[in-house]
């Protein structure tokens, strides 16, 4: 510890004797942890999305005409059972109408009151299902149309299919992308470490000659990658931070649809695991170039 | 005490000869020997195997007690702050003051900042180059320099000072300047081997002369001169 500023103040010297390396390594660290984040962004808000969705849509089953109160109960029941459900809500008929006349005669209360007793929603009786995993939504409709007394079922996963598939193609091409470029940005950073060691060759025999330990002889190489790391985490961080709000902002405003749908997560929740995983991988990136150097450059 | 018991060191891409071979030598504690011989005789090969970098292909160095052969790569370091390093290019460090490359042999044994600011411009004083601390070493003559890298070379306190060539870049008087020093820090109980060329100074010291020749030893002579290989 008591020699920790002399091992950041070489490592510092090591940066600025071989500067052009060290601002490409730099600079593909900033673009890997930037795509990182940008990509950590995306999946975290669609990962939201579709929690949400899973939240809020269910599948709707509807019954047999003159299937009784009891019959329908029971089935609800069997329903609810199921492992796979997490809750059931029931809806009957006669809420129904009334759900159906607060959305479609808004403000012409007066024409629905000519269907008086005679509602026009009798057989629309339904469970709304809520599946504790949206994946298993398919099969679970099949098991339900085959249940005896059960007329329509509806499944409504075109949205939830289509973010989860959205969320898989992210995930992929940004895993690809970032192992390419971390390998990419290890060798760099392992470049430059090679350079610093090759100019300090002299030193680091009267180091070694000295009774230098190996940490005090490795420790400013290490710190050298770690410091071109955070850095390279440090820049994207803070793109990101002040980006995300007017990014969020103008695709509100383009998409005011889905804006109405699904909530953007707030910036602080989304940093909150953006900002370790970042400095962590960055850290690991920087770390892993020196480790690379050191052990096929240094003897000690 | 340094012990070389029948050594033989042969290097892997050595087609020849051994670099040493049947190779003894006792150096006792506080004693002031020049080891002196060809190119080629085995000088370096002693140093490195004196400092753990090379080991033995067969027989034992032993220091202290210690086989050095043996010594787990961890305590390496350890075992090498016993000695300091004299070389003939100086080796100091090019952007650091003399007082920086001494301060750096402390650091690099991890001494404390105050201990530190006490014992290198007492070092200094000691080999008269406290006006001097603060020059660097391309502002400094070639006697000066070493002068600062032997300050650099005992500030830790070494059982063991080996020099090799000291004097092999340095003018007669600088060389004597040298050889003064050498052996001001002998006086002291430090045990000093210089490996070395320079007739004039080992004719000067009357010390004990150790020649090698082809990786081993032809002659050891106490109050030798250059003239003994």
């Amino acid at each position: 510890m008591r020699n920790l500023p002399y091992m950041i103040s070489q490592s510092f010297k090591g940066i600025r004797k071989h500067l052009g390396t060290s601002l490409f390594s730099l600079a593909i660290m900033v673009f890997t942890i930037f795509l990182f984040d940008g990509a950590a962004a995306i999946l975290l808000n669609l990962g939201n999305f579709v929690k949400e969705a899973e939240e809020n849509v269910g599948i709707t089953v509807f019954f047999r005409e003159g299937l009784s109160e009891q019959d329908i109960k029971a089935l609800g029941e069997q329903i609810s059972a199921s492992p796979e459900v997490r809750r059931v809500k029931y809806t009957s008929a006669e809420e129904a109408w009334e759900n159906y006349k607060k959305i479609y005669f808004a403000g012409n209360e007066k024409l629905a009151e000519g269907f008086a007793d005679n509602n026009p929603l009798a057989n629309s009786a339904s469970y709304e299902i809520f599946l504790e995993d949206m994946s298993g939504q398919k099969m679970f409709a099949v098991w339900l149309e085959g249940l005896p007394g059960v007329r329509k079922v509806n499944v409504s996963n075109a949205v939830t299919g289509a973010l989860q598939n959205a969320s898989s193609l992210i995930r992929i091409g940004t895993v690809v992308i970032l192992a390419v470029l971390v390998v990419v940005a290890v060798v760099l950073i392992a470049n430059g470490i090679a350079m610093t060691i090759s100019q300090r060759q002299e030193q680091i025999h009267i180091m070694r000659y000295m009774g230098a330990t190996n940490g005090f002889i490795r420790g400013p190489f290490l710190i050298e990658g770690a410091l071109i790391g955070l850095l390279g985490a440090l820049i994207p961080l803070l793109i990101t931070w002040f980006g995300y709000p007017p990014v969020v902002e103008g695709i509100r405003n383009k998409y005011v649809n889905l804006a109405n749908i699904f909530a953007f997560l707030p910036r602080q929740k989304v940093f909150a695991v953006i900002i370790p995983v970042s400095l962590a991988l960055s850290l690991g990136i920087g770390l892993a170039g020196s480790a690379f150097s050191i052990k096929k450059h240094l003897k000690v | 005490m340094i012990e070389f018991r029948n050594v033989e060191k042969r290097y892997d891409d050595q087609t020849a000869g051994a670099a040493l071979t049947d190779f003894n030598l006792t150096i006792g504690d506080g004693e002031f020997v020049f080891i002196i011989g060809e190119s080629g005789a085995g000088k370096s090969t002693l140093l490195r195997l004196l400092m753990g970098e090379e080991k033995p292909t067969k027989g034992s160095v032993v220091v202290d007690g210690v086989n050095v052969g043996r010594i787990q790569p961890a305590k390496l370091p350890y075992y090498r702050r016993h000695f300091g390093m004299v070389y003939q290019d100086f080796r100091l460090l090019k952007d650091y003051t003399v007082y920086e490359n001494v301060a750096f042999a402390q650091r690099v044994v991890n001494a404390s900042p105050q201990g530190m600011k006490r014992r290198v411009p007492k070092i200094l004083e000691k080999v008269g180059m406290a006006d001097k601390a603060d020059s660097l070493p391309a502002q400094l003559s070639g006697g000066e320099q070493q002068r600062a890298a032997i300050a650099r070379a005992v500030v830790n306190g070494p059982l063991y000072l080996l020099a090799d060539e000291p004097t092999g870049n340095l003018d007669p008087a600088g060389s004597r300047e040298v050889l003064s020093l050498l052996e001001e820090i002998n006086r002291g109980g430090t045990t000093v081997i210089v490996v070395t060329h320079d007739a004039p100074i080992v004719d000067k010291a009357r010390k004990r002369v150790v020649t090698l020749r082809e990786g081993s030893v032809v002659s050891d002579v106490e109050e030798g001169g250059y003239d003994n290989a």
